[in-house]
């Protein structure tokens, strides 16, 4: 919302400076920036262009020679497509300044010829947004002449609010200057406003009002001018609108945008010869009824839509927009003027539905005086009658069935201290009020507030709380220097997890990744959930964007691609965060769960021992490694799935818990990131992790310093035989003195039976309750041995 | 060949070799594996022993023991040297050569920054909750006073799923939930992802993060709400830091507030990112409204709160300079692995 503070003035006088109402403004509420307009140049003056050639090196640039009426000539470079001989320019000399005084004028050689000085142009003057070329002044100016003369600019600081909701009332110069008002030291009058004198004429008018929906219009008044004839706006009226961004249209309707501007009222006004009947009906849509609106719209309406019609012929919807069989056109002569209240809600939903919103529907569902609306009738009136001509009728309607009271709210200074922490004496709280127009009945220190018809916004008593702060000044209450605390609240954060699985990661080298969670059709059916229900947007910022994640498998995705176009070769990323599925059963119809999602990029490490590399074992291992640092046992991967768009995956779990998923995107399914590099990828559920943390007693086991004894065995079996079969098998052999089995080297190769491996194995062995013998020991090999061979026909070798 | 010859032979060959070692024929390796590995010459003399009468086995057995010891002496003193480690490639060491390069983690920005701010406000008693970022109309706005038809709905551009089912615009609907399932005294913070459906820009982002605070007690003041929000900006930005609030609108706050702080960068005296005014918002808050404790079943009469919303990003861009929202989201690790533990 732009207000003038020319326009303010009008209201309120103010010794403050424009920085001192913007910041006394903002901390009002009312959160503002300014601009000056005005003349922004120094040393410009009127001059004849006498001379124009093209510049030899330029096809844009002209050389002129300019008569500045000081008996000198200037060359000057200029580039402006209609600079020519014979005309009359602003032009600024060496030295002038121009944007008050951020740019100066200097000597400067353009393409090898010295310009000494500048023809300006309608924006470089900060007269318009006109850049297209210089400005051609009237030839009737006299040249040399102090451009600040001749210029038609009005000094003006046009401040910019960002209003919230709740002020409504903030949306016209007067409620603006109600709060400026605030800002002077002592308590000043707002210039009276109310007491309009309406000078009619004796036409008498036959017309009748009919509020069918009392509840969406509890007021609706009107008038007539007969004999106006529309045309342009006076220049006052023109450059007050201009001043706050408001095109000019002609006379009348710039008179209602006036008025609306001044005292936030919005009205409207009809051609009366095209209204047919002398019956105003106000009254709710019927379902598929038809309007043209005044932008050539035709609007389907219905039941949440309030219309004014002539007799039964819609002529408006209410609060929101005219229309197009009524409004006022060049050839009108006679106009009724409509200034009524229409409910708030009402217009919200009526405006929503058409997805139509106008200056006036959005001050109506923000609420506005019902008691300003005549004044405002009778200030419009007269002023279409100074502006455009006319008799104002001497009849005058206004149907208030339902009398609107006033609000009385109690309001105690003790309460109110109690509430904000401060020390505000009933004195300055009922000085406060005063300049707030909020009048008060004093009984016991307590009073009962009247609160103004344009303070719909204030309805409590800790509204009035705020009210009190905000005046007295937020900054001005002392701040608390001390804070208490019940041992009830403390509760351990429930993703205490995440901090560990963070901390596992970054300590081994990978970087934390958050993506965005809205993805496209494609991207939702890759992953580990293809089957599971995908929630969709209802109205989704573009095709892109139009699901909620079901795993982090895109998001993650994208992020290597983002590093692999940039050359990196080989890093390791993860992400924590939400996905979400639909489901008939919860309140959302969805289901929120967290996921880790892990991503390695790249194979060959860049160390010049060229020993390590990233595979699907390194992978595991890792996962194997994180999981067992935070505390889950006996993580197994030897479950392998088949999913589409994964070359092998297997499932990570933790005995018959199922954590989640580990697998290598095919070439189709990277091909949709246009990722080329070796990836692998895999995703964990959070809350099955913290179901498979061993929550046992944390008590230390003794430390066994028996010595063991390692016994290697290398063994040919057939490729289909899987590691963890044969290391069930070992440790099914003896439960008291093998501990452990490992792998430590695999062998295939061309001289070995093709569909054969060579695994290398170690048994440990050790006794918690002495130092063992090699023939204890021995006896276990040898059933080893043997079972290897009964049940998978493996071979020692 | 004899025992006796043997060891003769053991003992010839060894100076030979000794020799050659030092003049770089040989590896230490080399040396040592030939003599006292377990396939080495000198295990070889063991079973030869076999071969000698059982009487003379005592003084055979003590010969080879000390051509064993003799021989592993000198070894060992040529280790000890440090002319083997020298003179052997295999375990010459350049300290300057690269060390097996580790990847280097990072922790995002943006978790960073929530973990500092939980751990500001653990420090005061503070608890973390959370809450569903698919959400109802009725958490997101209607317990929070903004019922249907109210124009502040226009404040918060929203990503409906359906008519009643939406993603959450703020965090501040977590506050409605937790207050549904306990009763006050409170003190909770909430982090979360929540959605506006809003173009992407440099300065915007069709999601962010937010924590909300929420406070209740008896008569909790307006100034406790300062003070503790005053806390909380000197805690993250630094003590010299000032604050000040400026009066705002929240349907669910009465009265409501934005808190400003000094500008960090240039100390007040004006500058780019404050837009010359020496003042950067940092947050809203305010006075949980009366009208929100009545959809939670609370006695207005018996307790008072406040609550508070801070964006994470903001806060982030502030304290590292990005300049560009989107950086958060990329994934570019050139950018992630300037954020240490």
């Amino acid at each position: 919302m732009k207000v003038s503070l020319n326009w303010l003035t009008k209201y309120v006088k103010t010794s403050l400076s424009p920085e001192q109402i913007a910041e006394g403004l903002t901390d009002l509420g009312l959160e503002c920036t300014y601009e000056k307009k005005g003349i922004s140049f120094r040393d410009v003056v009127v001059a004849d262009v006498i001379e124009c050639v093209p510049h030899e090196n330029s096809n844009h640039l002209s050389i002129c020679k300019v008569d500045a009426g000081d008996k000198q000539n200037y060359t000057v470079v200029c580039g402006a497509p209609n600079v020519k001989a014979g005309i009359s320019v602003p032009f600024a000399k060496i030295d002038a300044s121009l944007d008050y005084g951020n740019f100066k004028i200097k000597k400067t050689k353009i393409r090898g010829v010295e310009s000494q000085g500048m023809i300006c142009s309608e924006k470089e003057l900060g007269l318009g947004d006109s850049h297209e070329g210089i400005m051609i002044l009237s030839p009737s100016e006299k040249k040399g002449l102090d451009f600040r003369e001749v210029a038609d600019i009005d000094e003006d600081i046009i401040y910019d609010i960002d209003l919230t909701p709740n002020r409504g009332d903030c949306l016209g110069h007067l409620g603006v200057a109600r709060e400026l008002s605030l800002l002077n030291k002592d308590k000043i009058e707002l210039v009276k406003y109310d007491g309009c004198d309406i000078e009619t004429g004796d036409v008498k008018e036959d017309l009748s009002i009919n509020i069918i929906d009392n509840d969406k219009c509890s007021r609706y008044a009107a008038c007539i001018v007969r004999g106006v004839s529309v045309g342009d706006s006076p220049d006052w009226l023109r450059k007050s609108l201009e001043s706050i961004g408001q095109k000019s249209i002609n006379n009348v309707v710039d008179a209602a945008n006036f008025i609306l501007m001044d005292l936030g009222h919005p009205m409207h006004t009809f051609d009366l010869d095209k209204i047919k009947t002398n019956t105003i009906n106000v009254r709710t849509a019927r379902a598929n009824e038809t309007i043209v609106t005044l932008d050539d719209c035709e609007q389907k309406l219905d039941s949440e839509n309030l219309l004014i019609c002539d007799g039964d012929r819609p002529v408006a919807i209410a609060g929101i927009i005219g229309g197009s069989n009524s409004g006022v056109d060049e050839d009108t002569k006679n106009i009724l003027i409509e200034s009524a209240y229409f409910d708030p809600t009402n217009i919200r939903r009526s405006s929503k539905k058409l997805g139509i919103s106008t200056e006036a529907s959005r001050r109506f569902e923000r609420d506005t005086d019902i008691n300003i609306l005549d004044i405002a009738l009778n200030k419009l009136a007269m002023l279409i009658k100074e502006v455009a001509g006319g008799e104002i009728s001497s009849d005058l309607f206004d149907i208030y069935n339902n009398k609107h009271e006033l609000l009385s709210i109690p309001f105690s200074i003790d309460r109110c201290n109690q509430f904000l922490g401060s020390d505000i004496s009933f004195d300055k709280a009922k000085k406060i009020f005063d300049r707030l127009h909020i009048k008060f009945i004093e009984k016991d220190e307590s009073l009962t507030c009247v609160i103004p018809s344009f303070r719909n916004d204030l309805s409590r008593e800790v509204d009035l709380y705020e009210e009190i702060a905000r005046v007295f000044g937020y900054n001005n209450i002392e701040n608390s220097q001390y804070c208490s605390t019940a041992f009830a609240n403390f509760a351990q954060d429930e993703r205490y997890i995440d901090s560990l699985l963070r901390a596992v990661l970054t300590s081994n080298g990978f970087n934390e990744q958050y993506s965005n969670s809205l993805l496209n059709q494609k991207e939702i059916k890759i992953g580990f959930n293809q089957k599971i229900n995908n929630v969709i947007l209802s109205n989704p910022l573009s095709k892109e964007m139009e699901y909620l994640r079901n795993s982090l498998f895109p998001g993650l995705m994208k992020a290597v691609k983002f590093n692999e176009s940039r050359q990196e070769k080989l890093f390791k990323l993860f992400e924590i965060g939400a996905v979400h599925f639909s489901n008939d059963f919860t309140n959302t119809k969805t289901v929120e769960s967290f996921k880790l999602g892990l991503a390695w990029y790249g194979k060959e490490f860049d160390n010049w021992n060229n020993k390590d590399t990233i595979d699907f074992y390194y992978a595991k291992g890792e996962i194997d490694h994180l999981l067992r640092s935070i505390g889950v046992n006996r993580v197994d991967f030897s479950e392998q799935i088949s999913i589409a768009g994964f070359n092998m995956a297997c499932s990570i779990k933790s005995g018959k818990n199922h954590l989640g998923s580990i697998g290598v995107p095919d070439k189709k399914s990277k091909s949709q990131f246009s990722l080329k590099g070796d990836v692998l990828f895999a995703e964990i559920d959070i809350l099955s992790i913290c179901k498979s943390i061993n929550n046992k007693k944390n008590m230390v086991l003794t430390s066994n310093y028996f010595p063991f004894i390692n016994r290697d065995i290398s063994i040919l079996v057939s490729n289909n035989i899987q590691f963890h079969e044969i290391e069930k098998l070992i440790l099914s052999i003896d439960n008291t003195i093998l501990k452990t089995v490992k792998m430590f080297d695999l062998y295939q190769n061309d001289k070995l039976d093709e569909n054969k491996k060579s695994m290398s194995l170690r048994m440990k062995f050790q006794s918690d309750k002495k130092t063992l013998q090699d023939h204890e020991v021995d006896v276990i090999m040898e059933k080893i041995v043997a079972k290897l061979k009964s049940e998978f026909d493996a071979i020692q070798r | 060949m004899s025992l006796n010859e043997k060891i003769q032979s053991i003992s010839e060959d060894f100076l030979k070799d000794k020799d050659d070692f030092n003049s770089g024929l040989i590896t230490f390796e080399e040396l040592k594996n030939k003599y006292l590995s377990r396939k080495g010459l000198l295990s070889e003399l063991y079973p030869l022993l076999n071969d000698v009468p059982s009487s003379d086995k005592p003084a055979f057995g003590k010969k080879i023991n000390s051509i064993k010891s003799e021989i592993s002496n000198e070894i060992n003193q040529l280790a000890d040297s440090g002319l083997s480690s020298l003179l052997d490639k295999s375990l010459k060491i350049d300290p300057t050569m690269p060390g097996l390069e580790r990847f280097s983690g990072s922790m995002h920005p943006l978790t960073k920054i929530i973990d500092e701010i939980k751990s500001i406000f653990n420090r005061i008693g503070f608890s973390v909750i959370y809450g569903p970022e698919v959400d109802t109309d009725y958490y997101n706005f209607e317990a929070l006073n903004i019922p249907k038809d109210h124009p502040a709905r226009d404040m918060q551009d929203t990503f409906y799923i359906d008519k009643e089912t939406l993603l959450r615009t703020h965090t501040s609907s977590s506050q409605i939930h937790f207050m549904e399932k306990n009763q006050p005294p409170i003190r909770v913070i909430s982090p979360g992802r929540v959605y506006r459906n809003e173009d992407i820009s440099v300065r915007s982002y069709c999601l962010f993060h937010q924590i909300e605070g929420l406070y209740i007690d008896r008569n909790v003041k307006f100034s406790d709400l300062k003070g503790t929000l005053d806390y909380f900006a000197k805690s993250l930005f630094g003590e010299s830091v000032k604050t000040r609030f400026r009066p705002s609108y929240f349907p669910f706050t009465e009265p409501s507030a934005e808190m400003d702080v000094s500008c960090i960068f240039c100390k007040s005296d004006g500058c780019n990112i404050c837009k010359y005014s020496g003042w950067i918002e940092i947050l809203g808050c305010g006075m949980v409204d009366p009208e929100v404790f009545k959809f939670v079943d609370y006695d207005v009469d018996l307790w008072s709160g406040f609550a508070f919303g801070v964006g994470i990003e903001r806060i982030a861009m502030l304290k590292y300079g990005v300049k560009d929202i989107r950086m958060f989201y990329n994934g570019d690790i050139q950018f992630l692995k300037q954020f240490k533990l």
